[in-house]
């Protein structure tokens, strides 16, 4: 008995002994291998860290940049989930959040660690560089800052702290944009030269401190200008000083760019416009481009070699329309209820006269032939001109050959025309109107329409402009037009935009010609500045498209009164010479700044943007009426903001409360933000 | 029991698949008995895992056995859909009426046999086709064993084979395992004092393309939930066009004919588990027992996609990953157990401790393919990266239990156990939790100085308190960075994750209260057990989301305070007890208040599940899993004559409001009754399950009003405009009551097609329903049958069946047991589920 007893003690004690012993390594397993010590990561590893995520992965790239920025903008005219007329997916909103909120979290990374670097003590090449880094990381930060409240409006600025941080007006945030550049510019040190080693981790600037310090002072300039109509006075002092600042990117080597990587499948860097479908103009910039500029023959006999390996113009000879003719009517097959001047009708043809541009962005329906860039998606099939089209019988009991109605035949081969604005859950807007069906592809409605040339879509020549010289260019010319000491005229920094545009594009050729020319595009305006008379409205042919008899239309042009542009203009107009700086802004950041775009048509009204047609009211558009196209444009017919992600109300339903009591509004894509028409 | 156990991934668009659970790993046949220790009562032998309670599997020893010792058995069982949503058939594919080939919904024109062009090109006649039911094949699963079991002297010897092959209702779907096992224990030394027990186990599990929840191009439910009513499935069951690629009538979709052949994914796992002990007797009132334990596998998933799909690659995609893992586990204990010590004092002492390490490892790689179909790593597009995962964890444990009891009819256990965990902070690495519990057995004190009345043949009263804790996975301390590179191959550097972790925190702690009595009646033929149950889960170890502009997704916090409070009643009776005829009947009752007591501090709920504006969240002061989301805009003004009627906009379509409550996945009750009936050796079974009150959304019924495949998007047959009643504003903000009438798509478009979601209140539905759960019959020869045969020991048939039918459901043909991912807790969340299914079984078993 005795013996046992001891047994026992002994392996209890044992046994008690060996599990308490057995805590002295639980440190050691509780450290994860493959961590990297703060020593290890280099603060310009994090910040290319930033770089690379916000040049979206191909998730975000359809669902921030192609579906939504890209509808915003009207860069893509066929928007298949209703956005334009206001909708919005959860989803992607939460995504671009993230995306956004990432890329800053990136910068911060990066600043924390460069003081941590500096304070650890490390070599002398890195102790110059780093705190030039952390500027850099800063400009990187007030850029993507400026997008996010762009897109969705109050935003916190003291976020990335770890703790859910308190949200800031617009007002508010802007005032802590404009701090940041001006503490971060003049303390640039341009002397600084980065080793191979440090430049390799900037796919922009290879950290070349010049080249950051010219896109902040350009950034300065782009968010002086948000505020033109809400705080004038501020705008004006911050653009100033922006100017005072130094020069800002000007030429094309010196363009805020990133390239994309051609046979990436699914990475940050597959270009962002490469998903697989076809991606159609709007009605928008066709109305913008058409017969603005310069004769459509000398434009595809290609003279800077931008389009073609061997350009061919008789090919299009026969397709080239008059300046007069404005193509086929087929008013039964569209929801006639949008002020956009050219719904109904269908120009089975080139125009006249076009931007040059135009065609290097888009190219025309069958225009394969010799493009030097293919001119297509590959997977979406190779139809070449000529091709054939048909309306259906909106009677008919389906979408069949039976169904078709024979005089409504149509040669749509390299066909000029835009996808209209219309509610994509109406089936009667969407099915039948506002399209020619392409029986014979395979791409659903798009097939009749100029698409996306794929030079912008598989990332081979063309790297993704974040900051462009244009740009800046009409950043003075505004300026100056509102008075402001810009260092330039309008008049010149205007001219040297367009410029650098059409080189940018291989289209120089064409500049003399092109900032001379007085024609009117579909909307009221012309090129030359000088001239600001005001188009009226034109006789002009058209054949009936279910006739095919040929008659006279009286073309009208949007109502100066009714735009939004009114809203904030001086007088109201179609061609003076603000809207001619933003029409060429517009056309020359297609299609790299959708943001931009968008946001300049939010706070001015400009360019001119049709409303959308539907058959029924829309709940995701209450302003809209079936009557609205007959009076004034209201800020309610346009997409305003992104809609906050249900992720924010989910993880602080009070912040979300407060920053949706700062917008002032409803959480909603239709409500202005405050710099907006609308919102202030 | 809700609280925040479980669930690890509610991704609204991916969630996890059904892995299965350890459970399925175990063969049936192996079992020789299986009980539910419920709350936290099991706490101290078991631990942390015992949180929500434990079921506790005892595995064969081999028997002494008259004949060879040998059974063999077998069970065929088919799988049919159970319930599916209410769909019409009357309307074909297309959009306002009229016929369109490329159309993915079904608002188009009547179908009535009339010619049509088809999305080929062909003509033919239009008709309905079932395409989920041609699509779907019959489940099967195919199950086969046999068992050896023997005793030789002290030495006794069990050992098992199993085979099963699982061909889901699914195509393309299966999963077979083979389950071996081999269990032997002997007893040796003077007096037998020595106990010696081992089981090896091996199983081998392989699965091909297990089926896929969530709302993604994989769910195949949900792709026919909303598919044309006119297009035939079938017609595509080639897939492939000319060249070799994918065909199909809408090339921006994909043909689920060749997903199922071209887009392969399959894992692998074999598994090892390895248990001995050995225990020796002092003496006839103390034991020691020292044991050792392995739950080794090795899992190997690939997945093959063929090239030719447009959508998804053209040349294919391959990858492959490679795991290990295992779980070893070294214990000792010490048992003392004498009644009668001082008078009719008796008592139980335990002491024990527990070694538990484990550890895992994975590398896993993809690429997309150079030369199509050429499935090999290196003949990538890229060079082929590599991702490596590692976790390593210990705990260490030390545990004991004491009871006292008087008389062999009053017992007070009590149990305490402590855990040293490596993946908490030092402070916080050791914690303790105790638990109390009594157990009075009224009629046997009575008994012992008395007589209880002849009509009551046991009474009994317990009460109990327990607590239990739990650590959490490693690596949660501390944020890390992590070095990597991008497509150029220039560096990038990140924070690894998106949660913030807080170095400080402690254990999650569950402490439950537990009382009850069981009474039995009359001979044992009526009896009667009645629990009521406290239980508050604190502490919860959970990411809280955050606001990402904090930098972070969700931080690591103690979270929470969640009461489970309830009642559960069970009363049995067995009517009919004769010679030859039985008839058991069981009733239970069960009714559990839930509340969330507490979040953390400054937050007020806390989202399980759901989507945009339809969610369900667990709130402070409410219920766990009270569902917010849209509703019917009306007028809400008191003094208007049209209070209460619909708001809608100037086309006569509904609007709606911002998310608001919309009601609580919380049941009411849940009623279960059974009823054996045996007479001789045949016995019959049946179940009927209730579920009152509690509210689901319908993700399902939103998406198929939204294609105009729903049954409730036609109306005697037919689509005709309608005007919705209601009231409108007119340009001066007065209500007109609304003349202008709509078409059913228009409608819906508004009801159903606003948003992501549609408006929330149209697709909530009452959760109560009542189904016949199960029926079984099964036979048994009898024995002196089996004596002629001079072979079989035993011979047993049976049949069952589960799911037989739905007696009440209201949510228009969806079974409310239906949830968007396995194992979410926001079962008030229903979306593209797999429909449920009806199974029946049929098994045979002979002995030897």
């Amino acid at each position: 008995m005795k013996n046992n007893m001891i047994k026992f003690a002994a392996v209890a004690l044992a046994s008690a002994s060996l599990a308490l012993s057995a805590c002295s390594d639980f440190d050691e397993i509780n450290e994860k291998p493959m961590v990297a010590g703060v020593l290890q990561t280099k603060p310009y590893y994090a910040l290319n860290q930033a770089f690379k995520g916000y040049m979206q992965e191909p998730y975000y790239g359809e669902r921030t940049w192609i579906l939504s920025w890209a509808v915003y903008a009207r860069f893509n005219g066929f928007d298949n989930y209703g956005i334009l007329t206001g909708d919005y997916s959860d989803e992607w909103n939460g995504g671009t959040y993230g995306l956004i909120a990432n890329s800053i979290k990136g910068a911060v990374v990066a600043m924390n660690l460069v003081d941590e670097h500096l304070a650890a003590g490390t070599t002398e090449t890195e102790e110059k560089f780093l705190p030039n880094l952390k500027l850099f990381a800063r400009i990187w930060r007030v850029m993507a800052m400026a997008d996010f409240t762009d897109c969705f409006g109050p935003m916190p600025i003291d976020g990335f702290q770890g703790e859910n941080p308190e949200f800031k007006s617009v007002e508010e945030v802007y005032a802590y944009l404009y701090k940041e550049l001006a503490e971060v510019i003049p303390a640039i040190d341009v002397n600084v030269v980065p080793t191979d080693d440090q430049a390799k981790c900037d796919p922009a600037f290879k950290y070349d401190a010049a080249k950051w310090k010219k896109f902040g002072i350009s950034l300065w300039m782009r968010l002086a200008m948000r505020l033109s109509e809400v705080a004038p006075a501020t705008a004006q002092a911050e653009f100033e000083k922006a100017v005072a600042a130094g020069s800002g990117i000007l030429t094309g080597d010196e363009a805020f760019c990133i390239q994309e990587a051609p046979g990436a499948t699914w990475d940050d860097y597959t270009p962002v416009y490469g998903r697989g479908y076809r991606l159609s103009v709007s009605a928008t910039f066709t109305n913008l481009t058409t017969n603005l500029g310069v004769a459509s023959e000398k434009v595809l006999a290609d003279p800077g070699k931008a389009l073609y390996t061997a350009p061919d113009v008789n090919r299009y000879k026969a397709h080239i329309k008059d300046a007069d003719y404005l193509g086929k009517r087929f008013q039964d097959h569209y929801e006639l209820n949008t002020d956009n001047p050219t719904q109904a009708f269908f120009l089975d043809g080139i125009p006249a006269n076009i931007d040059p541009r135009a065609f290097v962005y888009y190219y025309l329906p069958g225009d394969n032939e010799n493009r030097i860039e293919s001119g297509y998606y590959p997977t979406l099939g190779n139809i070449k001109a000529p091709i054939t089209e048909y309306m259906y019988d909106t009677n008919a009991e389906g979408k069949d050959d039976k169904s078709l109605l024979p005089k409504t035949k149509t040669d749509i081969s390299y066909a000029w025309n835009g996808y209209t604005n219309c509610f994509v859950m109406d089936d009667i807007a969407i099915g039948y109107n506002g399209i020619i069906w392409n029986g014979t592809s395979m791409t659903t409605v798009g097939g009749c329409f100029p698409a996306l040339d794929d030079k912008f879509r598989n990332g081979k020549t063309q790297g993704r402009i974040f900051f462009g010289p244009w740009e800046t260019y009409f950043l003075i010319a505004e300026a100056a037009v509102r008075g402001w000491n810009a260092g330039m005229t309008a008049e010149a920094a205007y001219n040297a935009g367009i410029k650098v545009s059409l080189e940018y594009h291989g289209m120089g050729d064409f500049y003399a010609d092109y900032i001379e020319s007085e024609s009117y595009n579909r909307v009221g305006t012309s090129v030359k500045f000088s001239h600001t008379t005001e188009p009226v409205a034109t006789a002009m042919k058209y054949v009936d498209g279910y006739t095919g008899n040929e008659g006279t239309w009286t073309y009208e042009f949007p109502k100066a009164a009714n735009t939004l542009y009114a809203k904030v203009a001086r007088t109201p107009a179609l061609n003076d010479q603000l809207t001619k700086i933003i029409t060429q802004k517009y056309i020359a950041n297609t299609p790299w700044q959708a943001l931009e775009c968008w946001s300049d048509h939010r706070r001015l009204g400009l360019p001119f943007f049709e409303i959308p047609s539907s058959s029924v009211a829309m709940n995701t558009m209450p302003e809209w009426t079936k009557e609205s196209y007959k009076s004034a444009q209201k800020p309610g017919y346009f997409y305003q903001r992104m809609k906050y992600p249900s992720s924010l109300n989910n993880a602080d339903p009070k912040e979300y409360e407060h920053a949706v009591e700062l917008l002032g509004g409803v959480d909603e894509p239709v409500t202005p933000i405050w710099w907006a028409i609308g919102g202030h | 029991m809700d609280n925040f156990i479980g669930a690890s991934n509610n991704d609204f668009w991916n969630p996890s698949a059904d892995m299965g659970n350890g459970l399925q790993d175990i063969n049936p046949e192996d079992v020789e008995s299986m009980s539910v220790l419920k709350g936290a009562s099991a706490a101290a032998l078991y631990g942390s895992r015992a949180g929500n309670g434990v079921i506790l599997i005892t595995t064969k020893k081999g028997r002494e056995n008259p004949g060879l010792g040998i059974t063999i058995g077998g069970s065929v069982a088919a799988t049919t859909t159970f319930m599916r949503p209410d769909h019409q058939t009357i309307f074909g594919q297309g959009s306002t009426g009229a016929y369109d080939s490329q159309s993915g919904s079904s608002w188009g024109p009547k179908i009535e046999g009339q010619e049509y062009t088809r999305w080929d090109g062909t003509t033919g006649h239009m008709r309905y086709y079932d395409s989920l039911e041609n699509y779907m094949d019959t489940g099967v699963n195919l199950q086969g064993n046999i068992t050896f079991q023997q005793q030789y002297g002290k030495t006794s010897i069990y050992s098992s084979l199993t085979r099963m092959n699982d061909q889901s209702q699914t195509p393309g779907a299966e999963l077979r395992r083979t389950n071996l096992m081999l269990r032997g224990t002997s007893t040796f030394g003077k007096d037998d004092r020595w106990t010696f027990d081992a089981k090896v186990q091996y199983i081998r599990a392989k699965a091909n393309n297990r089926p896929v929840s969530g709302a993604n191009a994989s769910n195949m439910s949900r792709a026919f939930y909303t598919y044309p009513t006119s297009l035939d499935v079938t017609e595509f069951r080639n897939p492939l066009d000319a060249s070799g690629n994918m065909s199909y009538y809408n090339p921006d979709a994909n043909n689920p004919y060749w997903m199922r052949k071209y887009n392969l994914s399959d894992d692998a796992r074999d598994r090892f588990l390895m248990n001995a002990s050995i225990k020796y007797r002092f003496t006839d009132w103390l034991d020691a027992e020292l044991r050792a334990g392995s739950d080794m596998y090795f899992t190997e998933t690939t997945s093959h996609l063929y090239g030719g799909n447009k959508n998804l690659q053209m040349n294919g995609r391959y990858s492959i990953g490679e795991s290990r893992f295992f779980e070893n586990n070294y214990s000792f204990l010490l048992s003392a157990k004498k009644d009668n010590i001082f008078g009719e004092w008796g008592g139980a002492l335990t002491f024990g401790g527990n070694l538990m390490e484990r550890e895992s490892r994975g590398l896993s790689s993809s690429n997309t393919l150079n030369v199509r179909d050429l499935f090999d790593l290196n003949n990538g597009t890229s060079k082929p990266g590599v991702s490596e995962s590692y976790s390593h964890r210990k705990m260490n444990s030390l545990y004991g239990t004491a009871q006292i009891n008087y008389g062999g009819w009053i017992f007070l256990d009590a149990t305490f156990r402590n855990d040293w965990t490596s993946t908490l902070s030092k402070a916080n690495r050791s914690f303790f939790y105790p638990s109390v519990s009594l157990s009075w057995v009224l009629s046997d004190m009575i008994n012992k100085y008395g007589n209880m009345p002849d009509w009551i043949t046991y009474a009994k009263v317990r009460a109990s308190y327990a607590q239990v804790g739990n650590d959490m996975d490693p690596y949660q301390l501390y944020n890390t960075y992590s070095v990597g590179q991008d497509y150029f191959e220039r560096p990038t550097a990140s924070e690894s994750g998106s949660v913030k972790f807080d170095a400080n925190v402690k254990n999650e702690l569950i402490k439950s209260w537990e009382a009850g009595f069981e009474i039995k009646f009359f001979d044992n033929r009526l009896g009667i057990d009645f629990a009521y149950y406290k239980s508050n889960a604190t502490n919860q170890l959970i990411n809280l989301p955050m606001n990402q502009l904090s930098g972070y997704g969700s931080k690591k916090v103690n979270a929470g305070n969640i009461q489970n409070e309830g009642i559960e009643i069970m009363l049995n009776a067995t009517p009919v007890r004769s010679e030859n005829f039985t008839w058991r009947t069981n009733f239970n009752i069960a009714h559990n208040e839930n509340k969330i007591l507490e979040l953390a501090d400054g937050v007020e709920r806390y989202s399980l599940g759901g989507f945009d504006n339809l969610n369900v969240y667990a709130m402070v002061g409410g219920d766990y899993g009270e569902i917010y989301g849209t509703k019917f805009a009306r007028v809400d003004d008191e003094n208007s004559p049209y209070y209460g009627q619909l708001v809608l906009n100037s086309s006569g379509l509904p609007t709606a409001t911002g998310a608001q409550y919309l009601g609580t996945q919380q049941a009411s009750a849940n009623l279960g009754w059974t009823n054996e009936f045996s007479w001789k050796n045949l016995s019959f079974a049946f179940q009927i399950d209730a579920r009152v009150g509690g509210k689901i959304f319908s993700g399902t019924q939103q998406m198929m009003q939204s294609a105009g495949t729903a049954a409730c998007t036609v109306v005697n047959g037919a689509r005709e405009e309608f005007v919705v009643p209601g009231v409108y504003k007119d340009g001066d903000g007065n209500y007109v009551v609304n003349e202008n009438k709509v078409t059913p798509q228009q409608y819906w478009s508004a009801v159903s097609g606003t948003g992501n979601l549609g408006i929330g209140e149209a697709n909530l539905y009452d959760a109560t329903n009542v189904r016949l759960r199960n029926l079984s019959i099964n036979y048994s020869l009898p024995k002196r049958l089996l004596a002629r045969t001079r072979v079989f020991q035993s011979i047993k048939v049976g049949f069952s069946m589960t799911n037989v039918c739905m007696i009440y459901s209201a949510m228009r043909g969806l079974d409310p047991e239906s949830v968007y991912a396995t194992s979410t807790n926001a079962t008030g969340f229903e979306y593209g589920s797999i429909p449920t299914s009806r199974s029946y079984v049929f098994n045979i078993s002979l002995g030897f």
